[in-house]
């Protein structure tokens, strides 16, 4: 036995010896809210897959950056905001290297390409070309980001980190300006592998256009009260960029036999039969991504396994530059005794699935407000806030509370009206993003 | 003559000028609407040149599309991957040879893209619309669903309005002959066309509109994908902002048909710094629901060089000015010169006059004389004297007046008087001459009241009127010399038998050195203001002197003078 385990170890050490060279992968994790379930009883649980990205190593050579800033200059940037933007970007800069792409656009009623996408090699020329911006005009956000995919698409590279950067704090008045437009704009370019991230600048900007943009194509978004924020801002989203770790990630959940699929939380995924599919664009160093599958499981008979979910994450990963295929399998045993079912359930996976319903009861209650049924949204907010309250007493999980006071404090602000109510809608957007995708690289943390 | 000269003025400077101002206008205006309307030549080019890009852009992704959709097998799974790789793909389907459609099928209904799929695209499918090579066939058969047909160099469209909510749907077929066959071979080694057609469809739905891409198979299949818009649209921008879009000074928009939304712009001009549109065109299929427009900027419209034509003309308006002001400078002078001629003729006259009365009364002593001595031939050469001499000073008398008349400042001095006296009195004095010359003279007064009025002007007048019937009338051989009275007038008719004045020369007879006849050859002389001044004298006294018309030839004089009997002297009561 002990032989055994020591030649065990010995091949172990020696495959790990062997595939040394090899880079660090995503680590792929399949766990359900409740590992066991009654048996003869149908019953519904959460499958959470979960992504981690690995560590980069300083000496590890990082993906090539090529990224777009695309930046507002409409009338209303004038003063410190536009004059804060062109020192976060130019900062920003600096944190790029040869390998790397950058150009700038800014827009107004028109777009205009102040730098072309250029090497990094004319990193002063592309600065001083950020200093002649000068703000007037309207908003053609969509031009914008158009010009920045153009310029992306210029200098694309196997296995590059592609990033628009979008810098705004107006409502979008030229071109297609609904957030379900630029939505399905996010969504069309993440095809092509090119992020969003949007920074609302201000309490004028469209928080639904902004957000929805970066959602569909899986970039930050980050609700920026004062410009004197955005050095930090543009830090940390370029400390985001230049740690992808993997791209191009696809979730592909096959359920097993019996197993319904009900719904993904939080994400754009794609449901057929028995295969849930959902993609992401990145993964970032030690980020923590999930997908949350809602599945019901059929009843059986006490001591079987029921074999929920089989996993497979496919992606680029960004060290390696090779495709990686990782597989895992999520199986529940039904048991007969209720308590054990308790005991063993995953209390992060419910976590996490609370934080999103939670998420969800308060989109209901905005929209509510939005629609200006102003005192069921009230109602519903008080709902969602309780329940999370709730939620995290019983889970004993300070996050749940801290999201029930949140959204507590919004109803509050809601409850104000005028610049409080749309404080607490950026804020709430803002929120949203974060835990339905947990790009939460603009947060301090 | 302030008048006359002033409307000369106007006519020789003014006219002309206002005439080349007009020309000048109408010019300008010419060449304006010339500028403008190449300019917008110019601009329609340019959208023109827009249109070629976006239509080049719609060939590209066309062809893009077919090749896609021709390297995807018609599985589910393969049309289900569709579009979760391609940015402009938002949803794939398959029609069988009937038009129904298999994938995705209606099994798959329920689920959460299907079923967003079949709401968008709902009045499609419901308008009965058949892709494929029937809508190049429709039009031998339009009474399928085609109510209007568009034609352009490679398409053939067919637009169908549907019944309900949707405003329009517009379906494109290319030409099969426009289309680079593709070709597979296949184990036989016959080269096949796996295309049969393939085109567009848009209709509308939600807040614009949407697009879908068919493709005929050789099966008589269908394959299409549903265009996501937003990436098209992102597209065209990026062409329309790139650097071979036609530049404009203005600002130049892609906007939906309505105009309501700007999809993109682009140009020089800041936005709020145009006009309004001048040029727009809808884009060529199947584009056609959007539309190009050019916005010129505030300054861009074509400015004419007015400088030269304003120069021009200004140098010929100075030149004209220039040209009166020495007519009037050099007419002037004229003038003063002639008011110095008769000045020194009134001068001349008025020294004449002393000499001349001297000669008269030494004449008349002279004769009172010879009568005495009973020296026959000289009374009569001093009677011839003292006539020529009378006549002499009546024309000093006449030139004198006129000269008063000329610097205005001739006046009557009315007084009582009796005009029969006063005629009768100048009757008498011509009589001799009169009847020398074989004259009849008839006098018939019948005004011996006295009224007031001027004798020696009354005087003058008919001294001027017997001259001019001794002068002319000569053949007549009468006068007759009438007064009559009413209570309001007085009337003086001398009328002759003379040849009479001709009727064109009536109206000026009394105008200044007018003269009926100017042939000296008569041996007839005259001044020719004999006439001007009575008539002048009769207007100063409210009265008139005009010319009637004789039955049977001759001339007749009238003077009528107003009867004043406040004036000056009494009523004509105490006059018999």
């Amino acid at each position: 036995m002990k032989t055994q385990s020591i030649i065990l170890a010995l091949v172990a050490l020696a495959t790990s010896v062997i595939a040394e060279p090899s880079a660090p992968k995503v680590r792929l994790s399949a766990d359900l809210a409740h590992p066991r379930i009654i048996a003869g009883k149908k019953m519904t649980t959460y499958l959470k897959v979960g992504l981690t990205g690995f560590d980069l190593e300083a000496a590890a050579k990082r993906a090539p950056v090529n990224v777009a800033i695309v930046i507002d200059k409409s009338g209303s940037m004038q003063g410190d905001k536009i004059k804060h933007a062109k020192e976060a970007a130019k900062q920003a800069l600096d944190r790029l290297g040869p390998g790397d792409t950058v150009s700038v656009i800014a827009f107004s009623d028109k777009v205009e390409v102040v730098a072309p996408a250029s090497s990094l090699n004319e990193r002063e020329a592309v600065k001083s070309a950020i200093d002649r911006i000068t703000a007037n005009g309207s908003t053609g956000l969509f031009a914008g980001v158009s010009k920045g995919s153009e310029e992306l698409r210029k200098n694309k590279q196997q296995n590059q980190v592609s990033r628009i950067i979008l810098l705004s704090d107006g409502i979008a008045n030229v071109g297609p300006s609904s957030p379900q437009d630029l939505g399905r704009l996010g969504t069309a370019l993440s095809k092509e592998g090119i992020t969003v991230t949007t920074l609302g600048l201000g309490l004028g900007y469209n928080e639904d256009l902004m957000t929805e943009l970066a959602l569909r194509s899986d970039g930050n978004h980050a609700f920026i009260k004062n410009s004197e924020e955005l050095a930090v801002i543009f830090q940390r989203e370029f400390g985001d960029i230049l740690s992808v770790v993997a791209q191009r990630i696809n979730v592909r959940i096959r359920c097993g036999d019996g197993i319904r699929p009900v719904r993904v939380l939080g994400r754009e995924s794609d449901i057929r039969g028995q295969d849930v599919t959902v993609t992401m664009n990145q993964l970032y160093a030690k980020q923590e991504k999930y997908v949350l599958l809602e599945v019901e499981i059929p009843e059986g008979a006490t001591e079987t396994d029921a074999t929920v979910a089989d996993v497979q994450l496919t992606c680029i990963n960004a060290v390696s530059k090779s495709e990686d295929v990782i597989t895992t399998r999520a199986v529940a045993r039904r048991v007969s005794d209720a308590s054990l079912v308790a005991a063993s359930a995953n209390k992060s996976v419910l976590v996490d699935a609370a934080k999103l319903i939670g998420t969800e009861k308060e989109a209901i209650a905005v929209k509510l407000n939005d629609e200006g049924k102003h005192e069921e949204a009230m109602k519903a907010y008080t709902t969602a806030a309780a329940w999370c309250l709730e939620q995290g007493k019983l889970l004993q999980a300070p996050v749940l509370e801290k999201q029930g006071y949140d959204q507590a404090i919004r109803q509050g602000q809601f409850k104000e009206g005028g610049s409080e109510a749309i404080t607490a809608r950026k804020g709430w957007r803002d929120d949203y993003n974060v835990n339905n995708t947990q790009n939460d690289g603009l947060r301090k943390k | 003559m302030r008048l006359r000269s002033t409307l000369l003025f106007v006519f020789l400077v003014a006219v002309p000028l206002a005439l080349m101002a007009w020309i000048g206008v109408m010019l300008l205006r010419q060449q304006q609407a010339q500028a403008r309307n190449s300019w917008i030549a110019v601009i329609e080019e340019k959208l023109g040149a827009a249109d070629t890009l976006l239509s080049q852009e719609m060939t590209r992704l066309e062809s893009d599309l077919d090749s896609l959709l021709q390297d995807t097998a018609l599985t589910d799974e393969e049309l289900h991957e569709l579009p979760r790789d391609q940015p402009f793909v938002r949803h794939a389907f398959l029609l069988n040879t009937r038009g129904k459609m298999i994938i995705p099928s209606s099994a798959d209904a329920a689920m959460a893209d299907v079923t967003a799929f079949l709401r968008r695209t709902e009045s499609v499918w419901e308008s009965g619309v058949r892709f494929g090579a029937a809508v190049a066939q429709a039009k031998q058969e339009p009474a399928r669903v085609a109510q209007q047909q568009q034609e352009t160099q490679n398409w053939q469209s067919q637009m169908n309005y549907s019944r309900n909510s949707s405003p329009s749907q517009a379906t494109y077929a290319k030409k099969a002959d426009v289309r680079p066959n593709v070709k597979v071979s296949g184990k036989t080694g016959i080269a096949e066309p796996v295309i049969a057609a393939s085109g567009w469809h848009v209709w509308f739905y939600g807040n614009g509109p949407q697009m879908i891409f068919w493709q005929e198979r050789a099966d008589k299949q269908i394959a299409g994908v549903e265009i996501e818009m937003t990436a098209l649209i992102s597209l065209l921008v990026n062409r329309l902002s790139g650097a071979d879009a036609p530049q404009a000074r203005g600002l130049m928009q892609i906007t939906s048909a309505d105009g309501k939304m700007i999809l993109h712009q682009w140009g020089a001009a800041a936005e709020n710094d145009v006009l309004p549109p001048i040029a727009q065109r809808a884009c060529s299929s199947p584009l056609g629901m959007w539309r190009l427009a050019y916005l010129p900027a505030r300054n861009e419209s074509p400015r004419v060089q007015r400088a030269p034509l304003i120069a021009g003309l200004g140098g010929a308006g100075l030149a004209l000015v220039a040209v009166a002001l020495l007519f009037l400078r050099e007419s002037t002078r004229d003038i003063r010169e002639a008011r110095r001629r008769v000045s020194f003729v009134n001068q001349v006259s008025h020294e004449l006059k002393t000499p001349l009365t001297n000669i008269r009364l030494y004449a008349e002593m002279a004769q009172q004389r010879m009568e005495e001595l009973d020296d026959d031939t000289a009374s009569r050469h001093l009677s011839v004297v003292e006539a020529e001499t009378s006549r002499l000073s009546r024309l000093i008398h006449n030139v004198l007046t006129f000269g008063q008349q000329q610097r205005d400042q001739l006046t009557v001095h009315p007084r009582a008087a009796s005009l029969d006296e006063v005629t009768q009195r100048v009757a008498g004095m011509w009589r001799p001459g009169l009847e020398a010359k074989g004259f009849t003279v008839e006098c018939t007064l019948h005004a011996p009241n006295s009224f007031n009025f001027d004798p020696d002007a009354v005087e003058q007048i008919i001294g001027n009127l017997l001259s001019n019937v001794e002068k002319y009338a000569g053949s007549g051989r009468f006068v007759s010399i009438a007064t009559q009275v009413n209570e309001k007038h007085a009337r003086l008719t001398i009328e002759d038998h003379g040849p009479g004045i001709p009727a064109r020369m009536r109206a000026t007879v009394f105008a200044p050195f007018v003269r009926v006849r100017n042939d000296v050859t008569e041996g007839v002389s005259g001044t020719g203001i004999g006439l001007s001044i009575s008539r002048n004298l009769a207007e100063l006294h409210g009265g008139s002197l005009s010319l009637e018309d004789v039955a049977g030839g001759g001339s007749r004089f009238v003077l009528v003078l107003p009867i004043k009997q406040d004036v000056g002297g009494g009523p004509p009561t105490h006059l018999l």
